[in-house]
């Protein structure tokens, strides 16, 4: 399988569109997730998907093979849904910690983990999804986010507090 | 309490790596590509779909949040002279909510159970904004009524985002 990504890599960095379908298809679902999980929103997921696979695209030339085809696609993914994120923070107006609910119980059930992550204050979650799925540092992620690097400790403290008291309720 | 780490470990691990989107993205990115040349080091990007209705957002909501950041001791926030382009702003502020709003409600195609009295409780906010719009009207200088009315329309969104979001899940 790899021998045939690496294929459609060398045909899509020659602008072979045809071969980047094939990677959309065999990627399209790992960029879904972590745009999905950052954003929290089927739209704007969709949104960020796109523009992760545009960006790909754009940047397909400058793939040498350093990391790994998925590694690459993943940062420039988690980008793409952060730039949406932080633009939709500004759309917001107040800052996130201003009126989101601090506790998820207040909400329906949560029927999964997934559910419970998506239910998250945008921040604590945009924090915790980088951190605990992603792998990304807290230093990196006040960069990403543009927060400093104790909020994002404390962030994703506070998401984990929630998500303890959300499997307390489920036990 | 150690238990539910462990038990949040094992269930974020067991997470799955990939979610199939709702649609087919394709169609979409193959005609932004169409036009998108590939590139060594490309500075700006392609103009997206909806850059100008971001671009005005993005001028109306900058000079909102201008407008929310002055410091604003008690003695300021009644000016002697009301602003003249504050009602012009509220405006906008209302047309660019209500449009937002049409545009969750667009994509709520079956209202999740849990939220069987969403009208109500959006009903309610429309009487809160009602109310402070007609108090902007007599005191359009008030920064603490703008304040109030972004922060009831950032709450109604939010919630409408959270009922479309349950009813895309479930």
């Amino acid at each position: 399988m790899q021998e045939q990504i690496n294929r459609w890599i060398a045909l899509a960095q020659k602008g072979d569109q045809q071969a980047f379908y094939q990677l959309y298809q065999q990627f399209k679902g790992r960029v879904y997730a972590i745009c999905w999980r950052l954003l929290a929103d089927s739209a704007q997921a969709e949104d960020a998907t796109q523009e992760a696979f545009v960006r790909a695209w754009q940047q397909l030339p400058n793939f040498r093979g350093e990391s790994s085809f998925s590694t690459w696609l993943h940062t420039i993914s988690s980008r793409a849904a952060i730039d949406l994120w932080r633009k939709d923070k500004i759309l917001r107006l107040v800052s996130s910690d201003d009126t989101e609910q601090s506790v998820l119980p207040e909400e329906p059930m949560c029927k999964s983990l997934e559910q419970a992550i998506s239910r998250l204050p945008a921040q604590a979650r945009a924090v915790f999804v980088l951190f605990a799925l992603e792998g990304y540092q807290h230093e990196e992620i006040a960069d990403l986010l543009g927060i400093a690097q104790g909020s994002s400790k404390a962030q994703y403290h506070r998401a984990r507090q929630l998500l303890k008291g959300w499997i307390d309720e489920q036990q | 309490m150690n238990n539910n780490e462990q038990s949040l470990d094992r269930l974020i691990a067991e997470l799955p790596a990939e979610i199939a989107p709702t649609r087919d993205l394709w169609p979409q990115i193959a005609s932004q590509i169409a036009q998108t040349k590939q590139h060594e080091a490309q500075p700006t990007a392609q103009p997206r779909r909806h850059f100008w209705p971001l671009a005005a957002a993005s001028v109306l909501i900058a000079l909102v949040v201008s407008l929310l950041m002055v410091p604003t001791p008690e003695v300021e926030l009644v000016r002697a002279e009301p602003a003249p382009d504050q009602p012009l702003l509220v405006a906008q502020l209302i047309t660019e909510f209500e449009r937002e709003k049409s545009r969750q409600l667009a994509t709520l195609t079956q209202v999740p159970t849990e939220f069987a009295d969403f009208e109500r409780q959006l009903k309610i906010w429309q009487r809160a904004c009602a109310q402070v719009e007609m108090a902007l009207a007599n005191q359009p200088d008030d920064i603490r009524l703008l304040k109030k009315l972004t922060r009831l329309q950032q709450q109604q969104l939010h919630y409408l985002n959270k009922v479309t979001r349950v009813s895309q899940l479930s």
